[in-house]
């Protein structure tokens, strides 16, 4: 199913919360809504939800506008961030209730648990009360839950956030899978770009209630549109251009190859090479960290810019080197 | 290896225990005049003139002020249930208001008569509804308004502690209407709370003095005010006896009432 949302307006009491927010999730995609905190997602996904009438614009699904449809009608699968589990019933009816809910005879009901329970992998502790479950059981029995009431798409509220790394890895990578053998369209929400990279497709930038920036996963880390999205999906060094040539850019003293208009150089860490003396920036390396797969620099460079790299190779303590850009840097 | 018990959990719990055996004291000695000669607990009154045995304290007792337990009875149970009916709605409608102003007035309100004395109450009633002195619906209201703020409050707070406004709004997305919100979710949620709620009341009307004394009549008062004139008017074994059955019928609801409320909720 695709979903749309035409310039959304939401008001709340002093301030507004989404301002004419339009956007497109494709359907069979992953798209990742992504901001800061009051960026305004948890009001565009009470919009998508129906748990929020928008006092703007309109929400469709496929080509029907369900502005005005309740949340009980939109069918769709919402995993809250706090996952919002009935702790009062086990994992396996928490599984079970939207099923109940739409009156499935009961065997059409187990059934419909069992596959949601093992596409989740949480067969094994689905009948133990959802209050006594641990963080990760409790997360697949969300997702099972609404995997259960077949939805038209699944909406993912910042789902990892109270897991530990490890297991939010190995959910973050089976969720991804699953969502792909089902063909699901979902929208994850999330502050998190590790998550929004490993789910999703496409992105869409919130930034106080707008749309900041929309588009493929990857060309808006290699291409943002202002420092705002530079930063916010991943560590950028911003470096003034002094001068322009076409496509060639002066920052700090070196000619380097450049894409966009903007007046300042997005130079991501691990864009950055290490080459001999005379061959890019002249730098002093002043630490190295080993980041787990690669080694992390942090040079002085020209002008006493801090620079930093992930590279392979770890120079000597304290050598002089050069530093330059592995391919054309982007401009904001 | 033993387990080494924390020295604040240790002085927590020593402190408790005193609390308890300073509060409780008082009642075990007043029980106990009940059955035994007050001498032997060391309290000089008057004993019982027409025999002795315990039995005869509590068949006095009975048998003078018997009618005052049913009025009791019958208070505390329409209370209990007017404080359920208006009560847990209006708790839960607060709890589920989250931090709107107008639920935060409504909860001091509904909260205020916990901290207006039971006289000032009473007499506020006897001067809204003149002529109404003695009247058992009078009465009722009067034990309503100190019994719904123990409901409101203890369905209000299982509903913030269970977060039910956002469980709710999770049961609307996986498409539960108004019917299955309450029936499959906010009830069995809400149940525990309800019955202890209710227990509360009962066992606040049940031991309700204040508002009594000037709202009722000596013949339609409750057995609180029964226990007054024991107090004021018999010796002591018979005040004993009076407040042993006065005990008997509170304690087991408070008890009952901690029970069901300590206890998780259970399948829908």
């Amino acid at each position: 199913m695709r979903i749309a949302l035409d310039q959304i307006r939401v008001d709340f009491p002093g301030h507004r919360a989404l301002d004419g927010v339009s956007a497109e999730v494709a359907s069979g995609t992953v798209t990742a809504v992504i901001g800061p905190s009051g960026a305004g997602k948890s009001s565009l996904l009470g919009v998508l939800s129906g748990l929020i009438a928008p006092d703007g614009g309109a929400v469709r699904f496929d080509d029907e506008d369900v502005t005005s449809w309740p949340a009980e009608r939109r069918r769709l699968g919402v995993v809250f961030q706090e996952l919002r589990l009935f702790d009062f019933l086990s994992g396996r009816d928490n599984v079970g209730f939207a099923p109940r809910v739409e009156g499935a005879a009961a065997g059409e009901r187990q059934r419909r648990v069992a596959e949601a329970l093992a596409l989740v992998r949480a067969e094994k502790f689905a009948d133990r009360p959802a209050r006594v479950l641990s963080g990760g059981e409790r997360q697949r029995i969300a997702l099972a839950r609404a995997l259960a009431m077949r939805p038209r798409a699944l909406l993912l509220d910042e789902p990892f956030a109270a897991l530990d790394a490890e297991l939010r890895r190995n959910l973050r990578d089976e969720l991804r899978a699953l969502i792909a053998r089902l063909g699901l369209t979902a929208l994850l929400v999330t502050h998190d770009r590790d998550d929004a990279f490993a789910l999703a497709s496409r992105l869409i930038v919130l930034r106080d209630g707008r749309v900041e920036q929309a588009g493929d996963a990857a060309a808006l880390y290699r291409s943002p549109a202002s420092e705002f999205v530079a930063t916010l999906l991943g560590e950028a060094m911003l470096l003034p251009i002094a001068a322009r040539d076409g496509d060639r850019a002066q920052a700090l003293g070196q000619w380097i190859a450049v894409t966009g208009s903007g007046s300042r150089a997005v130079l991501r860490p691990d864009a950055l090479e290490i080459v001999a003396e005379g061959g890019g920036w002249p730098a002093q390396l002043v630490d190295a960290r080993f980041a787990g797969s690669r080694w992390r620099l942090t040079l002085v460079g020209p002008d006493g810019h801090s620079l930093t790299a992930l590279t392979d190779e770890l120079p000597a303590a304290g050598a002089r080197v050069a530093v330059r850009p592995r391919g054309p840097v982007h401009t904001v | 290896m033993a387990r080494r018990i924390r020295p604040m959990i240790l002085g927590g719990a020593l402190s408790a225990i005193a609390l308890a055996v300073v509060l409780v004291t008082p009642l075990v000695i007043v029980v106990g005049a009940a059955f035994v000669p007050t001498a032997s607990l060391g309290i000089s009154s008057e004993e019982w003139v027409a025999g002795a045995g315990a039995g005869r304290a509590f068949r006095y007792v009975l048998d003078t002020y018997g009618h005052h337990l049913a009025v009791s009875f019958e208070v505390a149970l329409v209370a209990g249930a007017l404080a359920i009916a208006l009560g847990a709605p209006a708790g839960l409608s607060i709890a589920l208001a989250g931090r709107r102003r107008a639920a935060r007035v409504l909860e001091t309100l509904l909260t205020l008569p916990l901290a207006v004395p039971g006289l000032a109450a009473a007499v506020a009633l006897l001067g809204a509804y003149p002529g109404r002195g003695g009247d058992l619906g009078l009465l009722v209201v009067g034990h309503v308004l100190y019994t719904l703020p123990y409901a409101a409050r203890t369905v209000g707070e299982a509903a913030r502690a269970q977060e039910l406004d956002r469980v709710l709004e999770a049961a609307r997305t996986l498409g539960a209407g108004r019917r299955h919100r309450f029936r499959l979710v906010a009830w069995p949620a809400l149940r525990r709370a309800l019955g202890s709620a209710a227990l509360v009341a009962l066992a606040v009307s049940w031991g309700e003095f204040n508002v009594t004394f000037l709202l009722a009549t000596p013949s339609s008062g409750t057995f609180p005010t029964a226990l007054y004139l024991t107090y004021t008017t018999n010796s002591f074994p018979v005040a004993a006896a009076a407040t042993t059955l006065l005990l008997a019928g509170l304690v087991p609801l408070v008890l009952l009432a901690l029970k069901v409320g300590a206890e998780p909720e259970q399948g829908a």
